[in-house]
């Protein structure tokens, strides 16, 4: 149940990352909004700044890079100047994350007891006993069996999905609000990815967190995003409620993403596939215009200018000089 | 007819260590497959992780030898056939550009290089061959004395391609060419092995996870369970009359981007069961909602009929 109560709030959210090249600007300028029960899914391409994105609502980005914003709030409290300890707080307690790969992400040499009980102890001031409950009781919602022999378990002796639902578990064990999964399903097989898709939906539902769902895949935003916001060269092109960007996608870019993917029975075995010329372009520099003008086929002068930002009475926004909407799916 | 490529019972072990002091152990990676392919056909091989298409891959390259069972190319058994003239019929892409081109070489002397090894032409003949074929498959002249750390994932792709088609082979094995790709890549990708397939008359086996790319490129395609050929058809009867309860719940597990339809449950359970110990009967059937009391003591037989193959007991339907 999406509430009207907002869990995250950034405005503004810049990230910069020196490299010996020169200055990246791998996030300019975005703006999100994420309310209670909600999940809203942030998709783009390689480089295209999504999972600096998630490190950076985190606190967690490498310490080359830079982030600014206007405003970022979480739970109506300004974190932007917040101090490190007050973010260490909040990190793995409120506001907890996911990442994709599963077997990197646990630590191999502790076992999956240790590493689900240790935030929670540190950070509820829980004893050894309760952690452990705790641990057992999250393992079984998340559909592992004899959650409490597991405990003793090492990362290495779990299948790919299994460890992934370790993983949600101890993002789980301290009752967040706000949950941030970069790309949870990716580097499962298709059957377990459905999976764990499914748990993540069910849990969001029942426990009515927010969510924000970093992904490559269109297939996993239709499926399970209240909202989305379509990423391009470290800027928000598009966003909306999933329904209608995937049934009026505006942005070219959105549009000749969605023409990019084969879907058994609706697209011809064998036909052509949409394809989006060019490469992206390089993050270091200031860019003016819009970012996909190099590879879009509606490119004009006006290109290069400031571009409008369009927006319908559903909410649904997109930043491009064109305004006539496209009414129909990008052509399939 | 003779089929292009075929195995016959081909199978491979392998010998796994199950720990200090203890005995090893043997793993069936592929079990008894038989398949065969036309030319000009696309044969897709899906699957999950662990359940052998990728060590398929390798034993149709010739570059893993079988355990038991053949490989037949036009009918003569590639154990036979002297590498090189191998070689020149059957030619690999495999899935991570990054890791398969090597990082030291320029990208011509890497598309060159296969006709270096059979010695064809000059020098200077064989590196305008490889610009040539560069250019067929969409990169410009400009990148040829690049090396591959100055491409994108798309372009060192390309030249994977380019290498794998310079000496004008009959068979392409693809290893989940696409996976590492973005998907606006990966669309560029298979227009590109559509389109070569038809002018030079390739012949693809195309190995990959995502049943919506197999789909697309396919003509026939293999589900593999376990090291085993589960079902076995045309594509378009494959996708509108899927018939093994796996091959169903594949299908069923594929996320199109088509809002509203949520995320489907197949009801497969936990657990991919582990190869070392596959279970009894059916090796499916731990996971299978249509279980038979039969399914975990015999193992099903393959039924070959007109609408292709399967192995389940589910097959012939009892009266």
């Amino acid at each position: 149940m999406v509430t009207d109560e907002i869990v995250l709030n950034v405005q503004g959210l810049t990230v910069d990352i020196s490299t010996p090249r020169g200055t990246l600007h791998v996030v300019r300028d975005i703006s999100l909004q994420v309310k209670r029960g909600e999940t809203l899914c942030i998709v783009g391409e390689s480089g295209c700044g999504k999972s600096i994105t998630s490190l950076s609502m985190m606190g967690l980005l490498p310490k080359t890079a830079t982030r600014h914003s206007r405003l970022f709030e979480f739970l109506g409290e300004d974190l932007s100047s917040a101090s490190k300890s007050r973010i260490n707080d909040l990190r793995g307690n409120r506001m907890a994350m996911i990442f994709q790969e599963p077997m990197t992400a646990l630590n191999p040499a502790y076992t999956i007891g240790d590493q689900l009980t240790e935030h929670y102890r540190h950070h509820l001031k829980a004893s050894a006993q309760d952690a452990r409950l705790r641990a057992v009781e999250l393992l079984e919602k998340v559909g592992i069996a004899s959650a409490a022999e597991r405990l003793g378990q090492y990362p290495h002796q779990l299948s790919g999905g299994l460890r992934q639902r370790v993983m949600i578990a101890m993002a789980l064990m301290c009752g967040p609000e706000l949950l941030i999964a970069d790309e949870p399903s990716t580097a499962l097989d298709v059957t377990i990815q459905a999976q764990i898709l499914r748990l993540l939906a069910d849990l969001q539902d029942e426990l009515g967190i927010a969510m924000v769902l970093i992904t490559h895949d269109l297939g996993v935003v239709a499926r399970i995003a209240d909202r989305v916001a379509v990423m391009y060269a470290g800027q928000i092109v598009e966003e909306g409620a999933a329904a209608d960007i995937f049934a009026a996608p505006q942005h070219p870019y959105t549009r000749g993403l969605i023409s990019c993917i084969p879907i058994p029975g609706k697209t011809v075995p064998g036909g052509k596939l949409g394809t989006i010329p060019g490469v992206v372009p390089s993050l270091i520099g200031e860019m003016k215009g819009c970012a996909f003008k190099d590879r879009c086929e509606f490119a004009q002068a006006r290109c290069s200018e400031t571009i409008p930002l369009h927006r319908t009475a559903q909410g649904q926004q997109w930043r491009c000089v064109m305004n006539e909407t496209h009414q129909s799916g990008a052509g399939q | 007819m003779t089929a292009l490529i075929e195995t016959k019972d081909l199978q491979r072990t392998f010998s796994v260590s199950a720990g200090m002091f203890k005995p090893r152990q043997t793993l069936h990676a592929v079990n008894g497959v038989d398949l065969s392919v036309q030319r000009k056909d696309v044969l897709g091989i899906v699957g999950e992780s662990g359940c052998g298409k990728s060590t398929l891959a390798r034993m149709l390259l010739g570059l893993t030898p079988p355990s038991r069972g053949s490989v037949l190319i036009d009918g003569q058994d590639i154990s036979k056939i002297d590498r090189r003239e191998l070689a020149r019929r059957v030619q690999p892409i495999f899935q991570d550009p990054y890791s398969s081109l090597n990082p030291r070489r320029t990208i011509s002397s890497i598309v060159s290089f296969p006709l270096d090894v059979l010695g064809v032409g000059t020098k200077s003949e064989r590196r305008k061959k490889a610009i040539e074929m560069l250019d067929r498959v969409g990169l410009p002249a400009r990148y040829a004395d690049n090396t591959p750390g100055q491409l994108s994932g798309g372009q060192r792709q390309r030249v994977a391609i380019a290498r794998a088609l310079v000496i004008n082979p009959e068979i392409v094995i693809c290893d989940e060419p696409t996976s590492a790709l973005d998907v606006s890549v990966q669309a560029q990708i298979l227009n590109l092995l559509l389109d070569l397939r038809k002018e030079f008359n390739l012949t693809y086996v195309f190995i990959s996870h995502n049943l919506a790319v197999v789909e697309h490129i396919a003509t026939q395609v293999a589900v593999m369970y376990l090291g085993r050929v589960v079902e076995l058809t045309q594509t378009a009867e494959l996708f509108k009359h899927p018939r093994h309860p796996y091959t169903q719940a594949l299908l069923a597990s594929v996320l199109t981007p088509e809002p509203g339809l949520g995320i489907p449950d197949m009801g497969l359970g936990l657990s991919f069961p582990d190869p070392l110990h596959p279970p009894s009967g059916c090796s499916f059937h731990p996971r299978c909602q249509q279980r038979l009391p039969e399914c975990s003591v015999e193992h099903p037989h393959l039924l070959r009929d007109a609408q292709g193959d399967v192995a389940c007991h589910l097959y012939p339907a009892k009266k």
